[in-house]
């Protein structure tokens, strides 16, 4: 991997959503590069989630789409649905905001583990289950080798989200989208959560999207910022500048609105 | 500070709650709680998920039965609810629930089930189209159904109905985790602003650190079933005492575009059914002593109000 020249893992150039007659994106552009974090922010109703949905073709049904979505050369958006099939979960993943319905409450945490890396890489049932209990150690679930016989009602919240992060990163994904990953969490274990998934980043050259509304989260992991606002992104640039300077009068308006206002934390 | 002479409107006094379920070890969900609220005072409880916030919430709207201790509220006992009819004294206790999608019956007219909490304050002069006004909805609202709202405009029917029965204490239990970034501040303030307008103490019980520091004027935090530390919500904030506040406010990030990770917490919420021994976060605290792992401090107590924790442990003179 080069270190100076930054690699686009993924671009998103004038992508529209439409459901039904109202149009829900109009016309937006991402891009998110190897190794660093590009954080989605927005109020609800503005598009963060259905930007994510779109990479993945996961949008409600009757959908249309317009623009480009590429990855690895290739446009997501026309991909026929098998083609689709190869990228979703081995290349691109995704991490969703409730661990506790995000995951499959009556199979154990090896099945979710291994059935879409025997799927997609082809190995036999010994070999994932070594790769299954090498991820748990990864995203720090304790005692790996026996929590892959357990359900999911037998870990807590934010060891379920670790879980959800290692079923994502089990055939070695390119991209990862986060859609509020610690949003259902408590702050001590969103800390957690953080730390993890700006060290996998850094680690394995993940491009992370990250989608959340709080702006702190933001400001902790993400590397590039990008603020949404009625399905257009208003604002783009590094996190220090956005947060600190922002150009958009909305962006300003976001961080006007916060209850703690920013700087009166900082010592 | 706000503390009227004629005594907290409501009292918990080393509350113990426990879950017992068939084949498994009792569950001690409350642990020795204790807190006050005074009228028109807003109270922010706040502590990890499973540590006791909503069982203590529970258990003073009387839909638990307290296994130890004591809760007043008005100076009444508060007993369990039953099959039979609230005593008046206690119908000043209303709740407005986690969920506004199961909270409100979705086969009844709002206005009718606002006009519920009416009948039981006896009032006939208010009507519910009056109610849906103060929580900033349109008065024509009261003849729809649950389904044709937005979660912010259930959970604001949800607070129109406990206020339709003039609470003297108006509970939230997590009032604002279902709702949407931008509806949880609003809605958080309208509760604070509804409750401080008509005089009734607010408990407000929420993860989220920073609405609570918005609208609270006193904060209590609690940890595995005991509250840790109590104050006013400022000096809590500038200057938490227990090693778990600190914790917990150091887990903040704060959107300066610094890039700075938050502090972890080191390790899970320790089984409530089998908890330490000696002070309940001496296996997470940076600071353990060798007392905490043998002694508890006891919480809430007046020995080590308003810091249970060794480290703030009051002079020998005051003890018993």
């Amino acid at each position: 991997m080069k270190a100076e020249s930054r690699t686009a893992a993924l671009t998103i150039e004038g992508l529209r959503v439409s459901i039904g007659d109202q149009e829900i994106l109009h016309g937006v552009d991402l891009t998110l590069e190897a190794g660093r974090v590009h954080g989605l922010a927005g109020e609800s109703g503005s598009g963060k989630t259905m930007t994510g949905l779109a990479v993945l073709g996961l949008l409600p049904h009757g959908s249309r789409t317009s623009g480009r979505i590429t990855f690895g050369g290739r446009d997501l958006l026309g991909m026929p649905a098998g083609e689709l099939n190869k990228v979703r979960g081995a290349k691109v993943a995704m991490v969703f905001q409730d661990p506790a319905t995000s995951l499959h409450p009556m199979l154990t945490v090896e099945r979710q583990l291994t059935e879409h890396m025997r799927h997609h890489l082809g190995i036999g049932r010994k070999e994932a289950r070594e790769r299954a209990a090498g991820l748990l150690a990864k995203v720090r679930i304790p005692g790996p080798e026996e929590a892959l016989g357990r359900y999911p009602h037998q870990f807590s919240g934010g060891m379920r989200q670790r879980i959800a992060i290692a079923v994502a990163l089990a055939c070695d994904p390119e991209v990862l989208i986060a859609d509020e990953p610690t949003t259902a969490l408590d702050v001590t274990v969103q800390a957690g959560i953080l730390r993890l998934l700006r060290g996998l980043c850094d680690d394995l050259g993940l491009a992370v999207l990250l989608v959340t509304h709080d702006l702190g989260v933001m400001s902790a992991v993400a590397d590039e910022v990008s603020v949404m606002k009625d399905g257009l992104v208003v604002e783009t640039g590094p996190r220090g500048r956005v947060l600190r300077e922002p150009d958009h009068p909305y962006t300003r308006s976001l961080l006007d609105a916060l209850p703690v206002p920013p700087g009166e934390n900082s010592p | 500070m706000t503390m009227p002479l004629t005594g907290p409107l409501l009292c918990v006094e080393d509350l113990v709650v426990e879950h017992r379920t068939p084949g498994r070890p009792v569950v001690r969900a409350v642990a020795g709680a204790s807190l006050q609220v005074a009228a028109g005072e807003v109270v922010g409880l706040v502590g990890e998920s499973g540590c006791g916030k909503s069982t203590l919430a529970r258990a003073v709207c009387g839909l638990h039965g307290a296994a130890a201790g004591r809760i007043r509220v008005g100076g009444h006992p508060v007993t369990p609810l039953g099959l039979r009819r609230r005593d008046p004294a206690l119908t000043g206790v209303q709740m407005v629930f986690q969920d506004p999608y199961s909270s409100l019956n979705p086969r009844r007219r709002v206005g009718a089930q606002i006009a519920d909490g009416l009948r039981t304050a006896g009032d006939t002069a208010t009507s519910p189209a009056d109610l849906l006004e103060r929580v900033g909805l349109p008065r024509a609202f009261a003849g729809r159904y649950p389904h044709e709202f937005s979660g912010g405009q259930r959970q604001r029917i949800a607070i129109a109905r406990a206020l339709a029965a003039r609470p003297s204490l108006l509970i939230g239990d997590e009032p604002i985790s279902a709702l949407d970034a931008s509806a949880q501040a609003q809605v958080a303030r309208l509760m604070r602003d509804l409750a401080v307008e008509s005089g009734a103490g607010l408990l407000f019980i929420s993860h989220d650190l920073s609405v609570v520091r918005l609208i609270a004027d006193r904060i209590a935090v609690m940890y595995l079933g005991k509250v840790v530390e109590t104050g006013p919500t400022a000096e809590v904030w500038a200057d938490p005492r227990h090693p778990y506040t600190r914790a917990l406010l150091a887990a903040i990030p704060s959107p300066d575009g610094a890039g700075v990770l938050p502090a972890e917490l080191p390790g899970d919420v320790p089984d409530p059914a089998d908890p330490p021994a000696g002070c309940r976060f001496h296996p997470r605290c940076p600071l353990v002593m060798d007392v905490c792992r043998e002694r508890e401090p006891l919480g809430g107590s007046a020995q080590f109000a308003p810091v249970a924790c060794w480290l703030h442990e009051p002079e020998p003179s005051s003890a018993s």
